[in-house]
């Protein structure tokens, strides 16, 4: 029987987020590079942000309503 | 980055006719499918609430799907934010000397062909399907006689007009080289 954190969880998320956060990066990197300096590029670019900061806060307080620290028990045979 | 309508590689009082891209409505289409998308965790979440509420009361089951409801809202907006670029990035240019294709196919693939004017042998346009007719838009079919045989700008507005102007810019340069020549020859005359 194993112990295990509610905080692998959220080590599995982050590393779901590392690679969004990889992705976004490749996307302003095109759009910066390539793309053409308008009112379009600056509103879907703000979009974006504002959209990813209002789904991390969301998570964030939801999940700040969680005990991380609590285990639960895995049974391997 | 450069600015709106600044042409690739200008040369000498090149001139810009038209700057394309894809119609509008091809964004808006893939944009609703994401909003559509967007809908599915919220209908898992009423179905659990009100016919296995005891799924969301176990802690496991809960963080885990609550972890993955936002991972999944993350990458819908990644997804968006990239159909935007994908279709913002693809740009086709005519000019009164050339005609520019840039097309960016996904990340880390991008394409760029241009081809003089006088090089161009037949132009048409294609416009098929209810949605293309009714949002009058479709493809301009570039034959030329360069390496890259055929350019296609695709899925742009009014591509019969764009035909129309892109013969008026052959037919004026055409006219323009036919009144050079007359003048090279008149002197000799």
């Amino acid at each position: 029987m194993i112990e295990i954190s509610y905080f692998v969880f959220l080590i599995i998320y982050g590393l779901g987020l590392l690679v969004f956060v990889i992705f976004s990066l490749f996307n302003l990197y095109h759009l910066f590079v390539y793309g053409f300096l308008s009112y379009a590029s600056f509103l879907a670019t703000f979009l974006f942000l504002a959209g990813t900061v209002i789904v991390l806060f969301l998570t964030y307080q939801l999940g700040s309503q969680i005990d991380w620290t609590q285990t639960f028990t895995l049974r391997l045979f | 980055m450069f600015i709106e309508r600044e042409i690739p590689n200008r040369q000498k009082d090149e001139k810009l006719i038209l700057f394309l891209r894809r119609h509008p409505f091809i964004l808006v289409g893939r944009w609703l499918i994401y909003i559509l998308l967007a809908f599915i965790p919220l209908a898992i979440y009423f179905f659990l609430a009100n016919f296995q509420p005891q799924l969301l009361a176990n802690n496991i089951i809960y963080i885990f799907l609550f972890l993955l409801g936002s991972i999944y809202y993350l990458y819908l907006v990644l997804f968006i934010f990239s159909a935007f670029i994908d279709y913002y990035l693809d740009v086709w240019i005519v000019t009164d000397q050339r005609i520019i294709n840039i097309e960016q196919k996904g990340l880390f693939n991008r394409e760029i062909a241009e081809q003089g004017l006088d090089r161009i042998q037949d132009v048409s346009g294609v416009q098929k399907g209810i949605f293309q007719t009714f949002f009058s838009f479709g493809d301009v079919h570039i034959q030329t006689a360069g390496e890259a045989q055929k350019f296609i700008f695709r899925q742009i507005a009014s591509p019969f007009d764009v035909v129309k102007t892109i013969n008026e810019v052959l037919e004026k340069k055409e006219k323009k080289f036919e009144n050079q020549l007359e003048e090279k020859i008149k002197p000799a005359e």
